[in-house]
């Protein structure tokens, strides 16, 4: 059964159309991560679940009731800012206890609620401070406890790790997750980070210009974005402009400017149409031109590095092939003298099997990876 | 706040839970802003500007009068000369010693921040009649040196003005100085320009809408203020005292042409300084580093200290505390125990005292409730973004118009509407002059509540009426007060309003005027308890007032 229904949702501000024309169901139980850029509509599409902000056009149903009209307090869905929005004048219990004591729950009853939550979240200890005496993950807890005292079965978390520091907010991650899950509510998560959306999410809504781009699994947001604008926004990739100029049943061959050939398995698109073809940073090999390469190989280019960066784990480099194109590519750190450098000659390839073919997109390839 | 009597708990919970239901139609919160604009159009900003107008036919009266024309319009250019010279005076030496407070490492500073707040604390007419004593043949400057007294006239009116407008304007400025992240500063330091290059090219144009916004309070007081300035202005004539004089000799001609010429003109001078402060521009780019590098040495900056300190004492904190000797002589010789029996003139003395304190209550509570929606409205834009920018400058109207101006129009609207009862009369005009001060205060504080706790409070169910008791109220509580405070003390302080609209009944202020400067003979000692009587009961009721809030806030 679906938690939260949206149908043909529209929300327009003086100038600009923040949602438009957008439909989704998130089923009941699910983290569900709402993913995009600035400006994408995330918080008003929060907002407007939340009934904080009055849709234009649209249906808004939360378990099968529609709740056009319905005010905020009567929808049974917790909004928690960014800033948590702890009431700084009350202690971390009122705090808890205030969804109850609202909807008139009696004081006793209300108290106890908040101190099982509180207990729950193991910040039992900490009930008589003020808010602005704890930590940025504490508090953070508060607010999903508070939350959680209300007996709503959804939550709305905008940007719920942003405002704690990057180590933090990786830590969180899990923690964040599973209390979810412990107590079964419906989760829907602002965020625009992509790494955040991936490890949390049972599924992710990217968003973009007030529409949906895609709604799936992170595993198939990844490893099938359905645009070029996903793709970019979700893992990044390499894009290059090509020509299909032949097919196959089992691949395709296309055609880079300055004679390049690319082989790819996707056979969608029909000789002559212009398309781009995405290579993952990862899914692109560098070797050693004085290494036997293997003979069966496809998709092998000859090129110089332009630049090369260690990052830990990996060596970024950014490879300038034969015929002018860039390409990047992502490879596990090995030894210091393996290390490629700027100016090294080096074969760069990649699978067929690794690529993702899109149309040309009729606004332009940079308008459509344009992210702001 | 216990207003309404609370018969039993479940009883009193019962209601609240009804209002709580009920507040959350949108069309019941809808009804209560439109009420609360419409009080505020027809009971507080309507009738000031309707009631000369009834009176246009009278104005001609003045044209046929070539002498009282005259005088009019002398009275009204020196209300405006003169509150422009204060105003400046002000901000002059408003600023250094605001600047003084703020940056000064050293502790005394603060001691300087409590004492810059005095005249602010004491009712106006007090601070006439003592500066009147200061300056005067038994006054301290005339005892220490022999000479140097000031006869009543337009100097000692200059003195008097720019002490009781000095703690507005350091008050504005500690806030706007206090407020400004001190990094611009070090980066032009660090640019390489000197102190006092970086403060006048980088600092002040950054704070120019406080010098703007403390100008504007300063020139606002000066224009409106009347009971003091009667008492030290002896031959002098400034609107406000001229409208006095015309309202006592009966001169309705005259009356009228200058309060309708008042209030066009002072919310004309106000859009106009308003306007050009946020235009002009300050000449920030020329620099002088010989002047300004030997202005920003340790010498000048003494010099400078030294010279608003004693700015600060002699003409400022000596003038306003000199009361204390004739009040405590007084004390002393038999009048205060004739002051307490009640008998003769005192006996008028009590019942105005009652009168300016029940209207203080009245109007404080009224401005309360009916101020608290249009704060709200203001502060989170109800009404749109031009309708709240409306209501906005509207609500400034009251404060930027003359108060005794205000008065007399009031008290022509409500005379020609009905025979309404003096005291109504006089409590519809403190509201309206003390209509500002609550709402700015409240709105002020509303807006630095964050939304977004209002929009996750009604997230976890609580309705619009507790969002307001329980988020709202607990947080912008020590600016109820406040406004509070500032609505009651400015009623009880008000002459100008008062003198325009009461035959019978007397405020003290008013009252005091008339025993100070008014026919009768009436001694000196009488005169400075009468002052002193009214600074003692207005510091008990803020003592009070003030412990009364500490104790709600204990529990």
């Amino acid at each position: 059964m679906p938690s939260v229904r949206l149908v043909d949702m529209v929300k327009r501000y003086e100038m600009i159309t923040a949602i438009n024309r957008l439909s989704v169901e998130i089923s009941e139980g699910e983290y569900v991560c709402l993913l995009g850029p600035t400006g994408s509509g995330k918080t008003t599409l929060l907002k407007l679940i939340a009934g904080l902000v009055t849709p234009d056009e649209g249906e808004i149903y939360i378990d099968e009731k529609t709740v056009i009209g319905v005010p905020p307090e009567e929808r049974g869905a917790v909004y928690v800012p960014q800033q948590y929005a702890l009431f700084p004048h009350l202690t971390v219990l009122e705090n808890v206890a205030f969804g109850p004591l609202a909807r008139g729950v009696e004081e006793k009853e209300a108290l106890r609620t908040a101190r099982e939550m509180l207990e729950m979240m193991r910040l039992a200890h900490r009930a008589d401070s003020k808010p602005d005496e704890l930590s940025g993950g504490m508090q953070q807890r508060v607010a999903l406890a508070r939350g959680l005292a209300t007996k709503s079965r959804l939550m709305l978390l905008d940007e719920p790790l942003g405002a704690l520091d990057a180590r933090l907010r990786v830590e969180l991650r899990g923690a964040l997750r599973r209390l979810a899950k412990d107590s079964g509510v419906t989760v829907v998560h602002v965020t625009h980070d992509q790494t955040e959306a991936t490890a949390i999410g049972d599924q992710i809504i990217v968003l973009r210009d007030g529409r949906i781009r895609q709604y799936a699994t992170p595993f198939h947001i990844y490893m099938r974005p359905q645009s070029l604008f996903v793709a970019h926004f979700v893992g990044g990739a390499n894009f290059l402009q090509a020509t299909v100029r032949r097919r196959h049943p089992q691949g395709s061959i296309l055609e880079l400017h300055g004679d390049l050939t690319v082989k790819v398995d996707d056979t969608s698109y029909l000789p002559g149409e212009g398309v781009v073809v995405a290579i993952r940073e990862d899914n692109v090999k560098i070797a050693d031109p004085s290494e036997a390469i293997d003979e069966g190989l496809y998709n092998v280019f000859e090129g110089e590095i332009q630049s090369s960066r260690f990052l830990g784990a990996f060596v970024a480099s950014r490879i300038r092939l034969s015929n002018g194109d860039h390409i990047s590519s992502k490879s596990p750190t090995v030894g210091e003298q393996k290390t490629f450098r700027a100016g090294d000659q080096v074969f760069a390839w990649f699978d067929p099997s690794d690529t993702m073919v899109y149309s040309y997109p009729p606004i332009g390839l940079s308008r459509e990876l344009r992210v702001m | 706040m216990g207003q309404q009597a609370e018969p039993d708990s479940a009883g009193s919970a019962g209601v609240l839970k009804r209002l709580d239901r009920i507040s959350a139609s949108k069309g019941v919160a809808q009804g209560v802003y439109a009420s609360s604009v419409t009080f505020f159009f027809i009971l507080i900003l309507l009738p000031p500007i309707l009631g000369t107008a009834l009176k246009l036919d009278k104005i001609g009266e003045v044209f046929s009068d070539p002498t009282l024309l005259a005088r009019s319009q002398s009275a009204i250019s020196w209300s405006f000369i003169l509150a422009f010279t204060v105003a400046s005076l002000d901000t002059l030496a408003g600023l250094p010693l605001a600047w003084l407070i703020v940056r000064s490492k050293r502790s005394w500073t603060s001691v300087v921040d409590t004492l810059a707040d005095i005249p602010f604390i004491i009712p106006t007419v007090a601070l006439g009649f003592s500066t009147l004593l200061f300056w005067g043949p038994q006054g301290l400057i005339k005892t220490l040196f022999g000479e140097g007294s000031l006869e009543p006239g337009l100097i000692l009116v200059i003195l008097l003005h720019f002490t009781f407008s000095l703690p507005v304007v350091v008050r504005v400025m500690v806030g706007a100085l206090s407020g400004y992240r001190e990094t611009f500063e070090i980066a032009a330091r660090t640019l390489g320009a000197e102190p006092f290059t970086a403060i006048r090219t980088v600092t002040l144009p950054i704070l120019r809408p406080g010098l703007v916004a403390s100008f504007l309070l300063s020139f606002a007081r000066s224009l409106s203020e009347t009971g003091a300035t009667i008492m030290v202005a002896g031959t002098f004539e400034n609107g406000p005292v001229f409208i006095k004089i015309a309202k006592d000799t009966g001169l309705e001609g005259a009356l009228s042409f200058t309060s309708f010429a008042l209030i066009l003109g002072s919310i004309a001078a106000f859009i106009f300084i308003k306007y050009l402060g946020l235009k002009l521009r300050l000449p920030g780019s020329r620099v002088w580093p010989g002047i300004e590098r030997r202005l920003s040495e340790q010498k000048a900056v003494l010099t400078r200290d030294a010279a608003i300190l004693a700015i600060l004492t002699f003409l400022v904190l000596l003038p306003s505390l000199f009361i204390a000797f004739p009040i405590t002589q007084a004390i002393f010789d038999g009048t205060l125990a004739e002051a307490v029996s009640g008998r003769g003139i005192w006996g008028t003395y009590w019942q105005s005292m009652v009168l300016s304190y029940l209207v203080a209550v009245v109007v404080t509570g009224i401005n309360m409730i009916a101020g608290m929606p249009i704060a709200v409205l203001i502060a989170r834009k109800r009404f749109g973004r031009l309708g709240t920018s409306l209501v906005d400058t509207l609500v400034d109207v009251p404060i930027v118009v003359p108060s005794v101006a205000l008065g007399v129009s009031l008290a022509f609207f409500w005379r020609t509407i009905g025979a309404l009862p003096e005291f109504l009369v006089l409590t519809l005009s403190h509201m309206t002059i003390t209509y500002t001060y609550f709402v700015r205060a409240m709105s002020a504080a509303i807006e630095s509540v964050p939304v977004y706790l209002e929009e996750t409070a009604r997230t976890l169910g609580a309705r619009p009426l507790t969002v307001f008791r329980r988020i709202i109220l607990p947080l912008t509580k020590y600016s109820i007060f406040a406004g509070a405070i500032l609505t009651f003390t400015r009623s009880v302080d008000e002459t100008g309003a008062s003198a325009a609209v009461s035959s019978q009944l007397k405020t003290v202020p008013v009252l005091l005027v008339d025993w100070i400067k008014g026919g009768v003979e009436i001694s000196r000692s009488t005169q400075s308890l009468g002052v002193g009587l009214l600074v003692a009961i207005s510091f008990a009721a803020l003592f009070a007032l003030r412990l009364t809030v500490r104790r709600g806030r204990g529990a």
